[in-house]
């Protein structure tokens, strides 16, 4: 079998861990380093180089290396590098190669299998687009995992291992990696975790901090010094990496320069220097960081929680070392990291231990968020969100609306899922009519509009006219989701939940011969289901619980309208 | 094509959940499976066997018919290699409706949900009340007929207001023959239906059925 590694992909590095025994441990590369560089470069022979000797020659070499490729995961598009086209997903195969190798070299083991985390919002095109680079790899992705639920698991496992760790704690995991910010909040007992809310940013992260150091340094050089950086790629190259390291620096000490020796401008040549204090660097960096705060506010409202209710603060992500971070959650929040954490490894070390789920299911538990959302079209092809991503699972939400002509007597609900706040733009999962609508002037009668989404993954959608009380509901599984974030553990789960709500959901109800025996006959392969059944199996059994459970629920709806249109009529 | 076939054999066809162009075969096939599973045995329960006289009532109207009007033609699922291979398995059946190019072997797979007896089926069955073309979707409201599902009621009632007048006639067609709850929404929204003629059947559908 081999062992299960964790892969933390970072949009600027990347880690690997794996679990030696009962403690998570990061796996050094070749070079003994700890971390990677998320860098792929072709080299003049078509040699590909990745992580530091790749890092090393982009200034020599810059159209022929690619960085943060991270980003482009799943978007569809083309990089060019050494002359041809690679699919964003290839290019981030070769990095997670070289982590798979270092690991084989490390453990002596051939590793066949993987854990890799993701920012909570990626998509779910970018969650497959990193099993598809695991797949180049040659890694089987086990399961595609939220970075900042990893980071809180880590802290979990260390946890528990202490003497007062079982103990219940509200754990707020901030996470300002290179390229994306997530925050979140999450109650942790043991090994159980459960995320309460989670939001993020997938365009905010230490490199765009890098990214204004470096445009208010070319300003000054050009100002000073008449130096267009731009115009030459191999100088904005040079100062692109000047940049990092002043902000990395900058994290230690009080003053940091950025410079470039040895510049020609206007046929003469400088020695442009800019020089940066903390306090200066800070104000630059203080929109990023503010950003970052206003979401982790965000989260903790929408959990309605202050922050004074913490227990632990978990840092994560290499943004996160910056002292102004730390400052303003101290101010703003009254908040302190927990020590003993490195921010950089956590999430890795997270992946690692996340390796166990499967096999130790009683050992670790996890709750996790919606991962995208849910909503109606209304009148001029808009979309409205009733549950967003990322809201904790079972989610429900409800809203009223009402009709656009006089006298609308139907009103159609068109369920769709997406991010986009054009319908059209979203995926449509269904539609489904709500007739014997009160007639009355446009704008005047109220229809209300429910979705609920239990731990099971299911979609029930009800709508209701609050002045007669008729009723329509559809229940939709969603055959697409993502199927490599959940394994045999959490799929047995979901199939013991379902059970148990078919037989509640079905007593009391009077339902044909045919019926009947489906239900006896899928309930018992429920029962039966067990470690040693195949996950296909699950998958499958699953779906026909989830569909049998939407079958009931419409015959108890449907009971309710005629007992409501018997008792109108006498 | 037999499409033009009488309304009354069409609708005892809807009762079997085939198409008006089924061939002897598919009503032979469609008969003995779902008179296997109707047939109501001592503790039978009304529900069933209501739908089982109404089976064998269906299938003595298409025995009646003058002859058969082609050769016995084989079933339309065995048109369909795809079809063929998944049986009677609800996920093989489900993976054709959700992949296969040829609309022919998308009704045929819809069809075959239908007669599988399985409630568990409309998961997959929704999605062909989606589908582009006009002979699946059709195929989907008969099979959901056949298995009952009520669960279908709002989506096939949605179906029913977006479509054209001879969908519309077609899905009464089947609300007619098969008696099921499920056309209740339908129902209600076709007494208000724009055209008189289609109006008039559904009224006389709501009276017959008490709501």
């Amino acid at each position: 079998m081999g062992a299960i590694i964790g892969i933390d992909f970072g949009t600027t590095n990347s880690l690997c861990a794996w679990m030696d025994g009962d403690r998570p441990a990061l796996i050094h590369n070749r070079r003994g380093g700890r971390i990677t560089p998320s860098v792929v470069a072709a080299a003049a022979k078509g040699e590909i180089l990745v992580g530091e000797s790749a890092k090393n020659q982009a200034l020599v070499n810059p159209e022929n290396t690619v960085a943060g490729i991270k980003r482009h995961i799943g978007s569809g598009g083309l990089v060019s590098m050494g002359g041809r086209s690679w699919r964003p997903e290839e290019l981030a195969a070769m990095i997670l190669s070289s982590l798979r190798l270092d690991a084989e070299s490390h453990l002596g083991t051939d590793i066949e299998r993987a854990v890799i985390t993701v920012p909570a919002n990626f998509s779910d095109r970018q969650r497959r687009g990193i099993v598809e680079a695991g797949r180049l790899a040659g890694l089987e992705v086990l399961r595609v995992v939220n970075e900042p639920t990893a980071a809180a698991v880590a802290r979990a496992w260390a946890a528990s291992a202490s003497p007062s760790g079982g103990e219940r704690a509200l754990v707020l995991v901030y996470d300002f990696g290179g390229g994306t910010f997530d925050v979140t909040l999450l109650v942790q007992e043991g090994t159980a975790c459960e995320v309460l809310a989670s939001r993020g940013d997938g365009r905010l992260g230490g490199a765009d901090i890098d990214r204004e150091l470096y445009r208010q340094a070319s300003a000054a050089f050009r100002e000073e010094y008449g130096l267009d950086v731009e115009a030459d790629r191999f100088l904005a190259q040079q100062l692109a990496e000047a940049s990092e390291l002043a902000k990395m620096e900058l994290s230690e000490r009080e003053e940091s320069a950025i410079g470039i020796p040895f510049a020609l401008a206007g046929g003469k040549v400088v020695h442009p220097l800019w020089t940066l204090t903390r306090r200066r660097f800070e104000e630059l960096a203080a929109p990023f960081v503010e950003r970052s705060l206003e979401l982790t506010e965000r989260v903790l409202a929408e959990a309605g929680l202050s922050a004074s209710r913490v227990d632990s603060l978990v840092l994560s992500g290499g943004s996160s070392r910056m002292p102004l971070v730390r400052a303003l959650l101290a101010q703003r929040l009254g908040l302190k990291p927990q020590g003993g954490v490195n921010p950089e490894e956590i999430v890795a070390l997270g992946a690692a231990v996340w390796s166990l789920v499967d096999a130790q299911p009683d050992r670790l538990r996890i709750r996790d968020v919606v991962s995208r959302s849910y909503g109606v079209e209304i009148d001029g092809g808009r979309f409205v969100p009733l549950i967003r991503k990322n809201s904790p699972v079972p989610a429900s939400s409800r809203r009223v609306f009402t009709t656009v002509a006089d006298d609308q007597d139907a009103v159609e609900i068109h369920v769709l899922q997406g991010e986009s706040p054009e319908a059209a733009e979203n995926v449509s999962l269904g539609r489904f009519l709500l007739s014997g609508l009160r007639e009355a002037k446009r704008g005047e009668p109220r229809i209300e509009v429910s979705f609920g989404i239990d731990e099971s993954d299911m979609l029930h959608v009800s709508a209701a006219d609050l002045d007669t009380g008729a009723l329509q509901e559809i229940s939709i599984v969603d055959l697409e989701s993502s199927s490599s974030a959940e394994g045999p553990a959490e799929l047995g789960a979901a199939i013991r939940l379902l059970a148990g709500r078919l037989a509640e959901l079905r007593s009391g109800l009077r339902l044909e011969r045919g019926l009947e025996s489906e239900l006896d006959e899928t309930c018992a392969r429920a029962a039966a289901a067990g470690p040693g059944t195949e996950e296909p199996g699950l998958r499958l059994l699953k779906t026909e619980l989830e569909a049998l459970v939407g079958e009931l629920l419409a015959r108890r709806a449907e009971r309710r309208a005629i007992a409501q249109a018997d008792k109108e009529r006498t | 094509m037999s499409g033009d076939s009488a309304p009354a054999s069409r609708g005892a066809l809807a009762v079997l959940g085939l198409a008006p162009e089924a061939g002897e075969e598919d009503i032979r096939k469609a008969y003995r499976r779902l008179a296997l599973r109707y047939h109501p045995d001592a503790s039978g329960d009304p529900e069933t066997a209501r739908r089982f006289s109404r089976i064998v009532r269906a299938y003595k109207v298409l025995r009646a018919r003058e002859s058969p009007r082609d050769q016995p033609r084989s079933a339309l699922s065995e048109k369909y290699r795809p079809v063929l291979e998944a049986g009677d398995d609800i996920f093989a059946l489900g993976r054709v409706l959700a992949s296969e190019p040829q609309a022919g072997a998308r009704a045929a797979a819809a069809a075959r949900l239908g007669l599988s007896g399985r409630s568990a089926a409309y998961v997959f069955l929704r999605r062909a009340l989606y589908d582009p073309m006009e002979e699946v979707r059709l195929a989907a409201v008969r099979a959901a007929a056949l298995l009952g599902s009520r669960q279908a009621a709002g989506e096939v009632a949605a179906l029913y207001a977006r479509s054209e007048s001879a969908f519309r006639r077609a899905m009464l067609e089947i609300a007619a023959a098969t008696g099921e709850r499920l056309f209740r929404d339908t129902i209600a929204v076709a007494v208000k239906d724009a055209e008189p003629s289609l109006r008039a059947v559904a009224e006389r559908l709501a009276a017959d059925s008490g709501y």
